[in-house]
């Protein structure tokens, strides 16, 4: 009898020494059944602890996080500034097979150069949103914020440097990545008349609400705030890539350099590119995979939608945000300059 | 006169009141987005019933804070009444050092602490972040609430209770046990219970204390306000402010009693 106990809590305390995953992410970004799936599936535990900022994040990988986290999920161009700073591992390509489902744009990524030390997780685009129950024209130019001619009504920019300096330059017809002093200063006077006539920056969210509420009849947005609204509860919402062209982003998933659980990680960046797996984050998300094997498995509404798979003439005219190295001081004073405005 | 001093409280009280008003509201909204109001709901709160994550996150910010309270609160309350009953050398700067961390920003003490562990982690391979650095980190504000609180009531109470149970033979435990403590409590339980809702929503100190596996309800918060506050966290914020509503009135139930 006494020996049946000792082998029973023998057994008890097996299962409770399961192998854990420390997952670092954005809040709300990973459905539940996914990360259940994956515990059951490898008899593991995963952990979620949130950053609502990638410097934050980044601070905490600084700090020794590096060798506490196993995965992290960094914007792109925090990719190769942090496989830089070594706090992130190379990957062994031989441990992810499912590397062969991503589309043929994914296998060699601009901010990640043959996916050394990232796979991709979700993408999307930055550009404008309105609703058209209240403007009843299809909108297509950044010109709604910088050009008094194309005004509609009131609207919001963005509260992110990049991404709004970034509107600017390319409603010029200049790379969101332009470094020319005489060219940002150009932005920063469009930017400084965008800003008397909208209602001021926001964040997505924050933008999107005003939206909702009706006090904004056009946003500068991210591509997945709008259209998860958009599927959910307000049909009338709409987006676009404006035809000077916008941002594209990818949030990647890599390995910490000194991953307390490296084998575990790499199952579950293996696991993250399953086709079905790949899918259901989507559809949480209504953000865009970049896991072409799962696009049959996505919901219709959101596999024939061009604001979340834009068609390849407006791909082409997406970029992404770049490290501009020394130029970005330039970058914080303009935008200093048009904020104090 | 009356009228505008009827209207002032009322302004005051709306001040005080509409935004717990308005999270106890959108917790029953149907509308996931929040922006507007499309109708009754209970889902998000059987959404969060269900949603082993959040409750996770919530029960560290419970654990965290019955574990800090308690140990801030014994340590307070020696602190408090060592200083009222003992005569030493510093005595005056000890009781200066007391305000300091009252006064000094949560940010310094959170960059300091984050420091602090480092350095020790280096030295002896303890103090890795987790639950136990939060709670050694709110323990350092904490204690100093407590001892504050402690030491206004000890300063009501008569030094000559204290010296008449000498005399009738208490030796210093007995006293303490059968005349101080008794006086003191309600400090005592007023201290504790500032302690534990400071280290419930405290946020900075938390944020640089926190490891793998422990964020807290509040780290929660703020990391979901960038992709969007879901109403699941409005229908914890809502029953988080009906239990501290109930523990406040049953607190002031067993004070009125006594």
């Amino acid at each position: 009898m006494k020996k049946a106990l000792l082998a029973l809590s023998l057994l008890a305390s097996l299962a409770m020494a399961k192998q854990e995953l420390r997952l670092f992410n954005w809040a709300d970004y990973i459905p539940e059944e996914v990360v259940q799936e994956f515990e059951k599936r490898y008899d593991a535990r995963v952990v979620i602890d949130t950053f609502e900022a990638p410097e934050a994040m980044l601070a905490k990988l600084a700090a020794g996080g590096d060798a506490e986290y196993d995965v992290v999920v960094p914007p792109d161009y925090y990719v190769l500034q942090m496989a830089r700073q070594g706090l992130i591992r190379e990957l062994d390509h031989s441990k992810l097979p499912n590397l062969k489902n991503l589309a043929p744009e994914f296998q060699d990524p601009a901010y990640d150069p043959g996916n050394k030390h990232s796979i991709p997780y979700q993408w999307g685009t930055t550009g404008i949103a309105w609703d058209s129950a209240v403007v009843k024209k299809d909108l297509d130019t950044w010109g709604v914020f910088f050009n008094p001619k194309n005004y509609v009504g009131p609207c919001f920019l963005l509260d992110e440097m990049r991404e709004t300096i970034g509107a600017a330059l390319k409603y010029l017809g200049y790379s969101l990545n332009d470094t020319d002093p005489g060219h940002l200063e150009e932005a920063k006077k469009l930017l400084i008349g965008a800003k008397k006539r909208c209602l001021g920056f926001a964040g997505g969210v924050e933008a999107r609400s005003r939206l909702l509420a009706g006090d904004a009849e056009v946003i500068h947005a991210y591509s997945g705030d709008i259209i998860q609204v958009q599927l959910e509860e307000a049909p009338t919402l709409r987006y676009a890539v404006p035809k000077e062209g916008g941002t594209i982003w990818t949030d990647a998933v890599a390995i910490t350099r000194r991953a307390p659980h490296a084998e575990l990680a790499y199952k579950f960046l293996n696991f993250l590119l399953e086709p079905k797996i790949a899918a259901a984050i989507s559809n949480y998300n209504a953000y865009a995979t970049p896991v072409a094997a799962a696009i049959p498995y996505l919901d219709p509404e959101l596999k024939n939608n061009p604001a979340i798979f834009p068609p390849p003439e407006v791909r082409k005219k997406l970029e992404y945000i770049r490290d501009v190295g020394e130029a970005i001081k330039l970058y914080d004073r303009i935008w200093t300059e048009v904020k104090s405005r | 006169m009356r009228r505008l001093l009827n209207f002032y409280t009322l302004v005051l009280l709306g001040f005080l009141y509409l935004p717990i008003a308005v999270i106890v509201a959108l917790s029953f909204n149907k509308s996931r987005f929040g922006a507007r109001w499309t109708g009754f709901t209970l889902h998000w709160y059987e959404k969060l019933l269900s949603n082993h994550r959040v409750l996770e996150y919530a029960w560290n910010s419970l654990f965290v804070a019955v574990v800090s309270t308690l140990i801030a609160t014994v340590l307070g309350t020696l602190l408090a009444v060592g200083i009222w009953r003992y005569r030493f050398r510093l005595k005056s700067a000890l009781r200066f050092l007391l305000y300091v961390p009252v006064v000094v920003p949560d940010i310094v003490m959170g960059v300091s602490l984050l420091l602090f562990f480092a350095w020790w982690r280096q030295k002896t391979g303890l103090f890795h972040l987790s639950l136990t650095t939060i709670i050694i980190g709110h323990v350092t504000f904490q204690i100093a609430y407590v001892a504050l609180l402690v030491k206004s009531r000890l300063a009501s109470l008569d030094p000559g209770l204290e010296e008449a149970a000498a005399d009738l033979g208490a030796r210093g435990f007995a006293t303490f046990r059968y005349v101080t403590f008794p006086l003191v409590w309600p400090g005592i339980l007023a201290g504790a219970l500032l302690a534990f809702s400071l280290s419930l929503d405290d946020f900075v100190i938390t944020f640089f204390t926190a490891g793998p596996g422990s964020t807290t309800l509040p780290l929660y918060i703020f990391a979901s306000v960038k992709r969007g506050v879901t109403p699941e966290i409005h229908a914890l914020s809502a029953i988080l402010i009906a239990a501290t509503t109930a523990a406040m009135i049953v607190g002031r139930a067993l004070m009125q009693r006594r």
